[in-house]
């Protein structure tokens, strides 16, 4: 998305990538300079709820307000799987759309 | 002693009161930066959270404080412009995070600087890092938009195109318990103020620089030009990541500077080049720092 996304462009761009109907999961991978993880992490949630996703999610999320991204995601009632870096939430997701 | 900056750098904000600058003021002066002016034509005399004074030049900012180094968060119609207030009131480094300065402009940029002892670096580059001693690397200085906690001090120099991919290198070195002495972002632009190679020679004649580590990508031609130096000159360890290996030709990726175009600037000839020059090259990005510290 480039550094600097907002919420309604993060719920956009899941939009975009679920119109392919080729796409078994989603992996959303952050590393926050100038994004914010709580920005990211709202925008996941919102559009997750807002797209129904049904299908497997699993989010990295470090660097500027990572405690606060982390929260909202845990706090989100979401079923999602965290990765605690790049190469284990690549392995993650590509077990979970098996 | 690290490269470019320190503890005791004396930084100006241009842009200060805009909500981006002010965001990573803050940020930066909270990592412990010496954060002594902001300068916004026509808010001269506020203050930024009660403890920074804004200018409304630079010349202003620098009389008054002494301050030598310039982070530039101004948007991009008049991020040239700051460029070259910063280089005309003679200020020794200035470093410009703002993406979208047209080429042109930044082609004038270079062109008007020729001569000038002030060194840019950028655009579209998320600054430079020296870290400290304190708790979560403060007490060193921040100088853009990284996130500070990730960071450690140390001797391996980071010097990168891109800034998400400088961040995972950090942050890989300090969950292995090795520090930085100095993270460099040259930034994603085509035209910009400072290659890989302008900061390899300066790790390479830094003491406290033990190892390095350089990710390029796509498009252009500068990580073969510092491939070909390192070859001949440089006594330190390198490794070496290239992002876009999977990049179609002809799409620029992001960067306004990534892409491969007429056939040059591919990820492959940037690899080859690397271990041409017996640069260390991790196949993946989260390799990085075992591929460096394997060869230390």
């Amino acid at each position: 998305m480039g550094g600097g996304a907002t919420t309604e462009q993060v719920t956009a761009a899941f939009r975009i990538i679920l119109s392919d109907p080729n796409v078994k999961g989603i992996l959303v991978n952050i590393f926050g300079g100038i994004m914010q993880c709580d920005v990211i992490a709202q925008g996941v949630v919102t559009a997750a709820k807002e797209t129904n996703l049904s299908l497997p999610l699993v989010v990295r999320l470090e660097g500027n307000n990572v405690a606060l991204g982390k929260e909202i995601l845990q706090n989100s009632g979401l079923e999602l799987v965290s990765g605690d870096s790049m190469a284990d939430a690549a392995q993650k997701i590509v077990a979970a759309v098996g | 002693m690290s490269i470019l900056v320190d503890s005791n750098t004396k930084v100006l904000v241009q842009g200060i009161t805009g909500s981006f600058g002010g965001r990573h003021a803050s940020l930066s002066l909270d990592y412990g930066s010496q954060i002594v002016a902001g300068v916004t034509p026509g808010k001269g005399g506020q203050r930024f959270q009660d403890k920074v004074p804004v200018f409304d030049t630079v010349q202003q900012a620098v009389e008054a404080t002494g301050a030598t180094t310039s982070a530039i968060f101004v948007p991009p119609p008049f991020a040239a412009d700051a460029i070259l207030e910063g280089v005309d009131a003679g200020l020794e480094l200035v470093i410009c995070i703002t993406e979208g300065i047209p080429v042109k402009d930044m082609i004038q940029v270079k062109n008007a600087m020729k001569g000038s002892s002030t060194r840019l670096i950028g655009p579209n580059c998320p600054g430079i890092v020296t870290p400290g001693e304190g708790e979560d690397s403060k007490g060193g200085c921040r100088i853009g938009i990284a996130p500070g906690y990730i960071h450690k001090k140390g001797n391996i120099g980071v010097v990168s195109r891109s800034g998400t991919l400088t961040y995972e290198a950090v942050w890989q070195l300090t969950s292995r318990g090795v520090g930085q002495s100095t993270c460099v972002g040259i930034g994603g632009d085509p035209v910009n103020g400072t290659s890989h190679l302008d900061v390899i020679k300066m790790f390479n004649d830094d003491p406290e620089t033990h190892g390095i580590i350089m990710i390029g990508e796509i498009g252009g031609s500068a990580e073969e030009e510092a491939a070909a130096w390192i070859k001949e000159h440089c006594q330190k360890p390198v490794a070496g990541f290239i992002a876009g290996t999977t990049a179609p030709p002809g799409r620029r990726m992001g960067h306004a500077g990534a892409i491969v175009s007429g056939g040059k600037g591919t990820a492959e000839a940037k690899i080859e080049a690397f271990r041409e020059a017996g640069i260390h090259v991790a196949q993946t990005p989260s390799e990085m720092a075992d591929v460096l510290l394997k060869a230390m």
